[in-house]
């Protein structure tokens, strides 16, 4: 089964914690929306972990674009934020998934398993 | 009584028509009108075909007009009645407005004490009146006088035929007992002829202390003053002459103290039964109440105003029944509009924003509806150029009578205000956002650790220990640097000045990311420059600036650190090789930063840091920009003047 996870995440301590966490999983990450979408080239993850604020970006604007793409609209998203109106996003966004920040981790690993 | 009196009924009668003022006289308990001076007739709204017939036979439309049952208790008590009405409403100006006359009736009384005639003054003190109501409301148009009303001119008087029974002593007797001012100087020396109690009372004089002399031998502080060539002009030329709201000032007998007053005086020539001028006739009204009350008005006008303009408010004015706006300059200005033209009620509300217009009105009407006190707050756009602002407005309504017909209020730019409660709020959203990623990170650790808990020796331990103690560290930096920007939004950050070499500072800066292996760091540029700064928080600047660049490069890549002189300033550069900035996120790295747009979703600058740095630079009068070209990297940059306009502590 694939179980690679692609994290798009620009802070290193989250990465690493993340993936100790999800440590059944392969995990990815990427630090800036442009090394985001250069490694589909390579690779097709089976779920997403976007952070919504990029250096060079915003998750929910990637989300968006993955879903409107056919090659990548199958692969599941989960944006994580610290964003307090994550009930909009819920709302009006297009990702498969919401996580506020801090999260817990069983939490997390929750959220990916029902997803894939 | 002396016997040099040289006038007639005839003159006497004149006297009695040329005052400006509202007189009646009855006779016999059916009260025959027996003569009314023009200025009665007026306020009466009839002809002079009511003279000779009773009061009880004439109608009269108004209210207020004499009454026949007290006029009657004077006649058989002989005691006087007197008291202030308001017989009608007047409409001047397009406003309704009251007017009030204090009115006496006299018993005139012969020497035995019996009442002979009833003399009925009415004296127009609406001025009066109006000025002691206004002083408690807001300054407005200035309440239109109906002395015109009661003042006629002499020609109308001398067209009446008047048929009068009374006699001489009768006569005098009216004449002496007017309560208006009057005198008649005869000849070119002006010798004092006849008088009343009223202007003896004026001039604090008895009548053996003035009568039969000349004018200035008994005045003459009158002489520097404008009335005697007036005297002499009006005996010589026979034109009455008039003016109102005049000073005169008179010398106390006893102090020889000033005693000033504000008159309306009428000079009339005085004709005999030839026609011939034997003197002239003065008529004096003391109006100082009513001009002190205006000037006190004025002036709490003008300090008022002032006050206003001080404080920046507009003021407002609606007139209920006509919808018509009344705006100070300060509020079109601060609408945008030309201050010196008046604007309408749609102009202005007009300009009030579309999301707020509706609530706006709502909230008007519903003060008017229940005379709650009016206070919102809105967004307009300004009509000479389109910028938004925010205003302040209240208001109230009052009246005049029990009938509330004026609303109106004052109105504030509080624009500024509104800037700095969303600054602060992007600060808390800002500082709750960016406490929240180490926060992440640390219960991560902390969770993860707990897992662990039974097996200490797992090799992951140590990790997510240093991971907790660097999440920690950062939180702790993450409130210093808050509490820096916190400090900086209230003006308190503290500068330590002091020189350094710029590229020195460079070299030993940024520890971290050079021990960290991934990026070098490169010098290039002056490196002998100096500055005046404060090298520590110039130092953080620089280190959140490479951060940044080592964000947008891709690991083993150059980070280049550049030092320039630009004559007035240095410039230090952070320039990274990575993919760039796009040109519409640029815009807002350093303003506002954080904007939500319609999913919640948040347009980052690149966090605190930046916008800690950007204060930084600002407080040493210096710029910070970004210069990106996608694929080929961003250019972060810094300048510092030589010379800063101001300093905090050397």
């Amino acid at each position: 089964m694939n179980n690679l996870i692609y994290v798009l995440e620009d802070n290193a301590e989250i990465l690493e914690i993340i993936t100790m966490i999800l440590e059944d999983f392969r995990i990815e990450g990427f630090g800036t929306v442009s090394e985001f979408s250069a490694g589909f080239s390579k690779h097709s993850p089976a779920l997403c972990l976007l952070d919504v604020m990029l250096p060079d970006g915003n998750g929910l604007e990637i989300c968006q674009q993955m879903k409107e793409n056919p090659t990548t609209a199958h692969i599941p998203v989960i944006v994580m934020t610290a964003n307090s109106s994550i009930d909009k996003m819920r709302e009006k966004g297009t990702a498969d998934d919401y996580l506020a920040k801090p999260f817990d981790i069983d939490d997390l690993t929750q959220r990916i398993t029902n997803l894939i | 009584m002396n016997q040099n009196r040289k006038l007639s009924n005839d003159h006497l009668l004149a006297i009695l028509g040329n005052v400006d003022s509202a007189i009646a006289i009855y006779s016999g308990s059916e009260m025959c009108v027996e003569f009314a001076s023009q200025a009665m007739l007026n306020a009466w709204g009839k002809g002079p075909e009511i003279i000779g017939k009773a009061l009880r036979d004439v109608r009269f439309e108004a209210e207020g007009q004499p009454l026949l049952e007290v006029l009657q208790k004077v006649w058989e008590t002989g005691i006087d009645e007197r008291g202030t009405v308001t017989p009608m409403e007047q409409v001047v100006g397009g406003n309704v407005q009251p007017f009030y006359l204090d009115y006496v009736y006299k018993a005139v009384k012969h020497d035995d004490g019996k009442v002979c005639a009833i003399l009925h003054t009415a004296t127009n003190v609406t001025d009066k009146i109006a000025s002691q109501i206004e002083a408690k409301q807001p300054p407005n148009k200035e309440f239109v006088t109906i002395d015109k009303e009661l003042i006629e001119s002499k020609d109308r008087l001398r067209e009446t035929n008047i048929d009068l029974q009374l006699t001489d002593i009768q006569l005098h007797k009216v004449l002496s007992e007017l309560p208006i001012p009057v005198v008649t100087l005869l000849g070119k020396d002006q010798v004092i002829s006849v008088t009343n109690q009223a202007i003896l009372k004026l001039w604090n004089r008895t009548s053996e202390e003035v009568l039969g002399k000349p004018m200035l031998e008994v005045f003459p502080e009158l002489k520097n003053q404008p009335y005697p060539s007036l005297w002499k002009k009006v005996f010589e030329t026979g034109v009455p002459v008039s003016f109102t709201e005049k000073m005169v000032v008179y010398k106390d007998k006893v102090s020889g103290g000033d005693r000033s007053f504000y008159i309306d005086y009428f000079c009339q020539p005085l004709v005999d039964r030839n026609a011939n001028r034997i003197g002239i006739i003065s008529t004096v009204f003391d109006v100082t109440e009513k001009v002190q009350s205006r000037k006190q008005i004025e002036e709490a006008e003008a300090r008022l105003s002032l006050a206003l303009d001080s404080a920046k408010l507009g003021t407002w004015h609606i007139h209920l029944k006509s919808n018509e706006l009344t705006s100070s300059p300060r509020f079109r200005e601060i609408f945008g509009f030309d201050m010196r033209k008046e604007i309408t009620l749609e102009q202005a509300t007009d300009q009030i924003l579309e999301s707020h217009r509706t609530d706006v009105i709502e909230s008007i009407e519903h003060s008017l509806v229940t005379g709650a006190f009016y206070d919102m707050e809105y967004p307009i756009k300004r009509y000479s150029d389109d910028v938004i602002r925010w205003v302040h407005a209240t208001g109230t309504m009052y009246g005049a009578t029990g009938d509330k017909i004026n609303f109106s209020g004052i109105v504030q730019d509080i624009t500024q205000r509104k800037f700095e409660e969303q600054r602060k709020d992007d600060f808390l959203s800002i500082a709750s956002h960016e406490l929240k990623t180490p926060v992440t990170a640390l219960k991560g650790s902390l969770q993860l650790l707990n897992r662990r808990k039974s097996d200490l020796d797992h090799p992951m331990v140590p990790r997510l220990i240093d991971q907790a103690y660097v999440s920690v560290e950062k939180i702790t930096d993450l409130i210093d640097d808050l509490l820096n920007t916190a400090r900086s939004n209230a003006g308190q950050l503290h500068l330590n000045y002091s020189e350094f070499t710029i590229s020195n500072m460079l070299e030993q800066c940024c520890q971290h990311i050079r021990m960290g292996g991934k990026h070098e760091l490169i010098l290039q540029g002056d490196k002998s420059l100096k500055i005046e700064a404060d090298e520590a928080r110039i130092d953080q600047v620089v280190v959140n600036l490479v951060n940044n660049a080592a964000k947008y490069a891709p690991d083993q890549q150059h980070i280049y650190l550049i030092v320039e002189n630009l004559g007035d300033r240095a410039k230090v550069s952070v320039r990274d090789t990575g993919p760039g900035i796009q040109h519409d996120k640029i815009e807002h790295l350093f303003e506002r930063y954080y904007r939500t747009d319609y999913r919640g979703a948040q347009y980052s600058g690149l966090g605190l840091g930046l916008y800690i740095s950007a204060e930084i630079i600002k407080r040493h009068d210096g710029e910070i920009g970004v210069d990106s070209t996608p694929g080929e990297g961003s250019t972060f940059w810094f300048t510092l003047p030589y010379k800063p306009l101001k300093r905090a502590e050397k």
